[in-house]
């Protein structure tokens, strides 16, 4: 600083400066403040999620669009998400290519990358109009926020190209348009963990108390799929330039698999720390088959919290209620579906008079109370609240005394769940053989039936069966088997070894389509269209999620035991989607 | 179903399922938009909407489904499921089947019957409200 003293002119240069300064900071405060009041309503980006996902804009009300350029639509109807998919990377359906918005795509110049494209072009039976569509993209500059306003409120592209009409006209402040803009530069904005350019990596779930020879059964099937993988990658990779019908292009996405066995000690209650620790330990991509003796539910907030698809465990206790956006995909809904249509059976049979005669013993572990709430809420759903009765049992003993007393009724028809171990219930039934008018019980009960079965009592019972009566009536049941055998697999429990080849293949099939885009919601939604290819080897009727659905089979057959021989499963019922 | 097609009111057919992306949103919104206007015209239309995924579209899950159009949806919109069977058979009579079991490649098909011995009008692809309801209008006057 001069110190020969202030000249006026300087003076007041330094006046204004420091008034100029002092804007300065009041302007910032008063951008400060701004922001902290959107931020007292949720951050930006948090705004801008509600308005994808949920169709709300900054205001808090449904925004309005215009589809098709007469159909109106508000809120959830006219939500991004419905077409852009949670990922952001799109879909393709009904003939119509919904393109990618994700934050990478969206705000970069458009490129052209057949890989991405390659499903869309080759794996799916769609129009020409779709196929001549894809051959003429749009080729424009990167999306800006100005941009951005314009496409959503006008349907126009930055290089001035008209969008499909189907794409709805937004109506939009400029708060909606700048939150949708700080979340979709978010949207699948980095490759989630579990993958690097070499490897992806699994985790298969076992909790210790599934029986040794199961856990061995579902292994070998499960590390037998990644080693052919794994093998077929490595030929690929060790020849130059290999490139039959032009896969060279594709063997740089292509990553060697590691799968690795997660095993949870203890009670179900404390699997969900166990997982926690596993997957700080080694994060993985995804969880993929396995199987659990107990309750899903802690598993289940694992994989939601921290968005890890988790791909078909065998579990019978889903977490239930299903959670709205849940990560964990099923074969079927267990106790929960069983519950569901042996009330659905039972009120069809006896109409609303039903509940008056039903009684409900239920075990006082999570095997009985889980079903027997839903059971509970179907009934009162179909025959109105009241009438039902019901008993918690805790020992054979206690269940032995209450099935005497009901044993007297030639009308009460009987649904028992039993507890983790179904043996004593059976025993209690074997004892007392109460001369109701029918027994019904969940299908974990069937196993443990006493061959042969005292054919009075036979006849009394029915079990919900969720599973195929007839495989080999499916063609790729004889595929499955092959593939196992040639393999050198010991077929010891078909069943589950069948749905760790479901699941695997599913995964695969799942994995080409997401190219190098290493998104694991994306792998979810390609997961639900996969799904819906014939990959079922024959172990339920069919096999098929849809967007957003988490249970890939959705009924049971009511059956009998025949009681001659060697006992044996015949329907008495259609199959029951309740 | 079989009732509905034997009788003389003009009827239009879709076919659908709840968890469709892209197209089936805009179409539902569409019928709703289409119902309103044709009743302004003096129109009586039945606007059946068949599921092709019967095992997860219930009528529970379908009822969901069309109170998320609107708090009252209209009463000629009727929301059908059925055995996969029935469903499969109401396609085939349509030449509507889908080229395979995968849902995702459904195509956005709409017929309109004007009435009893009439033919029926398939359009393939989506159209404006004003198109959709001026070819309803259109078939009806043919028919009289």
């Amino acid at each position: 600083m001069d110190a020969g003293g202030l000249r006026s002119g300087r003076g007041r240069a330094t006046i204004s400066r420091l008034l100029r300064t002092g804007l300065a900071f009041i302007s910032l405060a008063i951008v400060a403040t701004a922001f902290a009041g959107t931020a007292g309503a949720g951050s930006e980006v948090a705004q801008g999620r509600r308005l994808y996902r949920d169709g709300i804009g900054t205001d808090g009300a449904p925004v309005h669009a215009v589809s098709q350029g007469d159909v109106p639509m508000r809120g959830a109807q006219a939500a991004c998400v419905n077409c852009h998919r949670p990922s952001g990377l799109g879909s393709s359906e009904g003939g119509y290519y919904v393109p990618p918005v994700s934050g990478p795509l969206l705000f970069a110049p458009r490129k052209l990358d057949r890989r991405r494209l390659f499903p869309d072009f080759f794996h799916q039976i769609q129009p020409r109009r779709f196929k001549t569509r894809l051959h003429q993209p749009h080729m424009r500059p990167a999306y800006t926020l100005s941009t951005l306003a314009t496409v959503l409120e006008e349907g126009v592209d930055p290089a001035g190209q008209r969008l499909a009409r189907i794409m709805p006209h937004y109506r939009l402040s400029k708060a909606d348009v700048a939150a949708l803009y700080a979340y979709l530069r978010t949207l699948s904005a980095h490759v989630d963990p579990g993958v690097n350019q070499q490897e992806i990596r699994f985790a298969t779930v076992f909790s210790d108390n599934v029986p040794a020879p199961e856990r061995a059964a579902m292994l070998s099937v499960l590390r037998m799929y990644v080693h052919f993988h794994n093998l077929r990658l490595h030929e690929d990779r060790s020849r130059h330039r290999f490139s039959p019908y032009n896969r060279s292009e594709f063997v740089p996405i292509e990553r060697a698999w590691k799968l690795t066995v997660w095993e949870l000690k203890g009670p179900a209650r404390t699997w969900r720390a166990q997982l926690e620790a596993q997957y700080r330990k080694h994060p993985v991509f995804a969880l993929v088959g396995g199987k659990v003796d107990g309750s899903w539910a802690g598993p289940s907030r694992f994989c939601d919290e921290n968005r890890i698809p988790c791909l078909f465990p065998d579990t019978e206790l889903p977490a239930w209620p299903p959670p709205k956006d849940g990560y964990t995909v099923y074969f079927d809904a267990g106790l929960p579906l069983e519950a569901r249509a042996i009330a659905r059976f039972i009120a069809s049979k006896s109409g609303a008079a039903a509940g008056s005669d039903v009684v409900q013993l239920t075990a006082a572990d999570e095997y009985g109370r889980v079903p027997a709430a839903v059971f509970r809420h179907a009934m009162a759903d179909h025959a109105g609240p009241g009438g039902l009765r019901e008993f918690t049992f805790h020992s054979r003993a206690t269940l032995e005394r209450r099935l005497r007393e009901v044993a007297r009724d030639p009308k009460a028809v009987l649904v028992i769940w039993p507890g983790r171990d179904v043996r004593p219930t059976l025993a209690a039934l074997a004892a007392v053989d109460p001369r109701v008018r029918r027994i019904f019980l969940p299908a974990r009960a069937i196993p443990a039936v006493g061959k042969p079965v005292e054919p009075a009592l036979a006849r009394r019972m029915r079990f919900a069966e969720p599973y195929e009566l007839n495989p080999s009536s499916h063609v790729k049941s004889f595929e499955t088997r092959a593939w196992m055998r040639t393999r050198g697999l010991d077929l010891s429990h078909p069943r589950i070894m069948f749905e760790e080849y479901y699941a695997m293949s599913l995964l695969e099939a799942a994995l080409f389509e997401i190219s190098n885009d290493f998104y694991r919601d994306y792998l979810l939604e390609r997961v639900e269209d996969e799904s819906q290819k014939d990959l079922n080897p024959g172990i339920y009727p069919a096999l098929a999620l849809g967007p957003g659905e988490r249970f890939a089979s959705k009924g049971v057959y009511i059956v009998a035991l025949t009681g001659r021989g060697e006992p044996r499963l015949v329907a008495k019922s259609g199959w029951i989607t309740p | 179903m079989d009732a509905a097609l034997a009788g003389e009111k003009p009827v239009v057919v879709q076919f659908f399922f709840t968890t469709c992306t892209t197209i089936c949103g805009v179409r539902s919104a569409q019928i709703l938009a289409a119902s309103r206007e044709l009743r302004k015209r003096g129109l009586d239309v039945g606007f059946y909407t068949i599921s092709i995924d019967p095992h997860h579209d219930t009528p529970k899950v379908l009822l969901a489904y069309s109170r998320h159009f609107g708090v009252v949806p209209p009463p000629n919109w009727h929301l059908l499921t059925g055995t996969v069977a029935e469903v499969k058979r109401i396609q085939a009579a349509l030449d509507a089947s889908d080229p395979s079991a995968d849902k995702m490649m459904h195509k956005p098909l709409t017929f309109i019957h004007a009435g009893k011995g009439l033919a029926w009008q398939r359009i393939n692809g989506l159209t404006s409200t004003r198109s959709l309801v001026g070819m309803i209008e259109t078939a009806v006057a043919a028919a009289r």
